[in-house]
């Protein structure tokens, strides 16, 4: 993956870059806005990482004019801004996603993941989703393992497909929260867990291998063992 | 107050310009008189000098200037000639004057007795406001009728000092009056000012007297007192925001700090290293969310939350909270009654994000508290009660004494039992806010004395 980081506070800005690197991507750097947008409109990144408040020319200015110059380049913002209002001007401005500051590396690198792969959204629907002996069927609403058919509540279906759109991705419990919930607000009881707990006795269980992982401290991930 | 002050108030000002206001209309007055009035009497004068010319002339048209002087003498010794005064002057010299002198009647047309100069007469053995009319008739009598003006020259004065006195009555009355509101409002004002003065330099529960004067004043003065209740109001949340912040945020901040310098004391043991790291991180987090739900919270309380509000089908949203939370709920040994479904009509105005993060603190609440007496048995429920939808939130825990129930709607409050439990102390408070953001409120109360049950009333869609 090839990203593009905006971002004018030095220490995050390598934390960023540091971690991408380590994690194998190409990573660019800007300080300033000026010189993002200069950067941002090559075109050729797969992940445009802007902060939203930058000197001179802020994150959303830029997003505006890379959307405005035709650039598609998946975009997360990074902002301090936490205000349902900022998020929802951020997704407007053409932002594919949005992280508050302070943010745990492992968050931003599942987030960014789940941007790079994201297919176009027509392919997305219809097919059937495998992993493994595992088969989801969106548009039946059905989901089998080795051929059994296997009784899901809808709120467990929609977390089941949400995980096998992202097969082998990392998904954050936030990220499960907002996308799935609504909750853009960290709720004090463990109700991810719970339904993950549920999901797994009910898909992994009964099974010899299991397909949901716990991702220690981060969140969990949809894989056929290797 | 001084001379001074009263000198710069406004109804001070408004009276000066009235007296000037009336002074104009006084010297307004006298010209009027002078050019219309007078003017008209005046008029009244000369036509009755012209009708007179006329009755000689036909006289000596008919019967020749002696004639008519034979007549004016017999006329004159009968009665006074006080209103007219006659010269006639024969072509063979014989005259007549009942004291119409040669040198006020030496020109044809009206002439008047009045010099160059004011006042001076042009005649000196004439009176000085003569009006003469002279004319020669066709025989070559000479003929001149006079008249005293005297008593329009009275008028003329008499209008003049009227407009003269009234206006300066006028000016003296707006004057006096002026001043006397002035000073009145500067009374009442200045215990306005005062009280100003007080609540600037702290006493902020102060509120202004009323001014008086009528209702647009003590309006104002009500309206300002509003806004000093509301300002009080945003300033107390604000105290207690700092205060919660101080003791909320240092207390996990003081452990943070405590737990790095361990980290230096920790020694080479990795796992020991990994988990007080873990445990630091940890800390952070949660200090990131009572931010978070901070700034929620003073946004909604602000009424500046994000979205427009929507029609929201209150049934189908309590469901899916009541479908996300069941798990959690029955994996601590639960129970969760849920009586709520779409379609069920129970309609509102709102933002689906806020009521959803309301219910999910009381459910938060719910089961923190109830799993602390054994088995939670909650229950989710949602009714029309009139005009308003009503959100319960019920369960089996200790409850909150009657007392207390005012307090835990405030920010960071925290019954000294809870302070032991995890939660930031502003679960309540966010769903308290949220419901009046949708124009509703919040009750708390208990489920027959034990328990607590939280309602959201929030008022029906139309």
């Amino acid at each position: 993956m090839k990203a593009l980081v905006v971002e004018d506070d030095e220490k995050t800005r390598s934390f960023i870059v540091r971690g991408l690197r380590q994690a194998g991507h190409v990573v660019d750097e800007a300080a300033s806005g000026d010189a993002g947008l200069d950067l941002a409109l090559d075109g050729t990144y797969d992940v445009l990482i802007l902060d939203r408040m930058l000197p001179a020319m802020a994150g959303l200015d830029i997003l505006r004019a890379v959307r405005e110059a035709g650039v598609a380049s998946p975009c997360l913002i990074l902002t301090a801004l936490g205000a349902v209002e900022d998020r929802v001007e951020g997704l407007n401005a053409g932002a594919d996603d949005y992280l508050v500051k302070p943010f745990a590396f492992s968050e931003l690198l599942a987030r960014l993941q789940a941007l790079e792969r994201r297919p176009p959204l027509a392919s997305r629907q219809a097919d059937v989703l495998l992993v493994g002996d595992l088969a989801v069927d969106p548009g039946a609403h059905r989901v089998t393992r080795a051929g059994q058919l296997i009784d899901l509540t809808s709120h467990e279906f929609k977390l089941l497909e949400f995980l096998a759109r992202r097969t082998g991705q990392v998904v954050t419990r936030t990220m499960l929260l907002e996308a799935l919930w609504g909750f853009h607000f960290d709720p004090k009881t463990n109700i991810v867990d719970a339904h993950i707990s549920r999901l797994r006795s009910k898909v992994d269980k009964a099974f010899d291998t299991e397909l949901i992982r716990t991702v220690r401290g981060v969140g969990y991930v949809l894989q056929e063992p290797r | 107050m001084n001379l001074r002050a009263l000198w710069s108030t406004a109804s001070l000002r408004f009276a000066l310009l009235f007296a000037a206001l009336f002074g104009l209309g006084g010297a307004a007055m006298v010209t009027i008189v002078d050019f219309g009035f007078v003017r008209f009497a005046e008029a009244e004068v000369r036509e009755g000098l012209q009708h007179q010319m006329a009755i000689m002339r036909t006289d000596v048209a008919g019967m020749g200037g002696d004639h008519v002087v034979e007549m004016l003498e017999s006329q004159a010794r009968n009665r006074d000639g006080r209103r007219y005064l006659f010269l006639v002057i024969t072509p063979d010299g014989r005259t007549f004057s009942n004291g119409l002198t040669r040198a006020a009647a030496n020109a044809e047309g009206f002439r008047r007795n009045i010099g160059d100069k004011p006042r001076a007469a042009r005649w000196p053995d004439q009176k000085p406001n003569m009006l003469v009319l002279s004319q020669t008739a066709n025989d070559g009598t000479f003929l001149a009728i006079g008249r005293d003006t005297q008593h329009l020259e009275e008028l003329r004065g008499g209008m003049r000092s009227f407009a003269l006195w009234s206006g300066l009555g006028l000016i003296t009355l707006a004057l006096t009056a002026g001043l006397a509101i002035g000073w009145l409002f500067l009374r009442r004002l200045e215990g306005v000012n005062n009280t100003v003065e007080r609540i600037i330099s702290g006493h902020t529960a102060e509120r202004l007297p009323a001014i008086g004067f009528g209702r647009e004043f003590d309006d104002l003065a009500r309206n300002l007192n509003r806004m000093l209740a509301r300002q009080e109001a945003a300033m107390e949340a604000l105290k207690t925001v700092s205060e919660g912040i101080a003791h909320d945020l240092r207390t996990p901040l003081g452990r943070l700090r405590n737990r790095l310098e361990d980290l230096e004391q920790v020694g080479d043991d990795p796992a020991r290293r990994q988990a007080e790291i873990d445990a630091a991180v940890l800390d952070i987090t949660r200090i990131t969310e009572l931010f978070e739900a901070l700034l929620t919270l003073s946004q909604v309380e602000g009424g500046r939350a994000a979205a427009q509000p929507v029609p929201l089908d209150a049934g189908a949203l309590a469901a899916s909270l009541g479908e996300i939370y069941r798990p959690v709920i029955e994996d601590a040994g639960g129970t969760l009654a849920l009586d709520a479904s779409a379609d069920a009509g129970l309609r509102i105005t709102g933002d689906a994000a806020l009521l959803t993060q309301a219910l999910a603190n009381l459910l938060d609440n719910a089961l923190n508290h109830a799993g602390a007496a054994g088995a939670p048995a909650i229950a989710l429920r949602v009714q029309r009660r009139g005009d308003d939808i009503v959100l319960t939130v019920a369960d089996n825990g200790p409850g909150i004494p009657a007392e207390e129930r005012e307090k835990v709607l405030r920010r960071f409050y925290r019954m000294d039992r809870s302070r032991t439990r995890p939660g930031s102390g502003l679960g309540l408070p966010m769903a308290a806010a949220v419901a009046r953001w949708h124009g509703g409120d919040i009750a708390l109360g208990d489920r027959d004395g034990s328990g607590l049950v939280v309602e959201l009333i929030l008022p029906a869609a139309e």
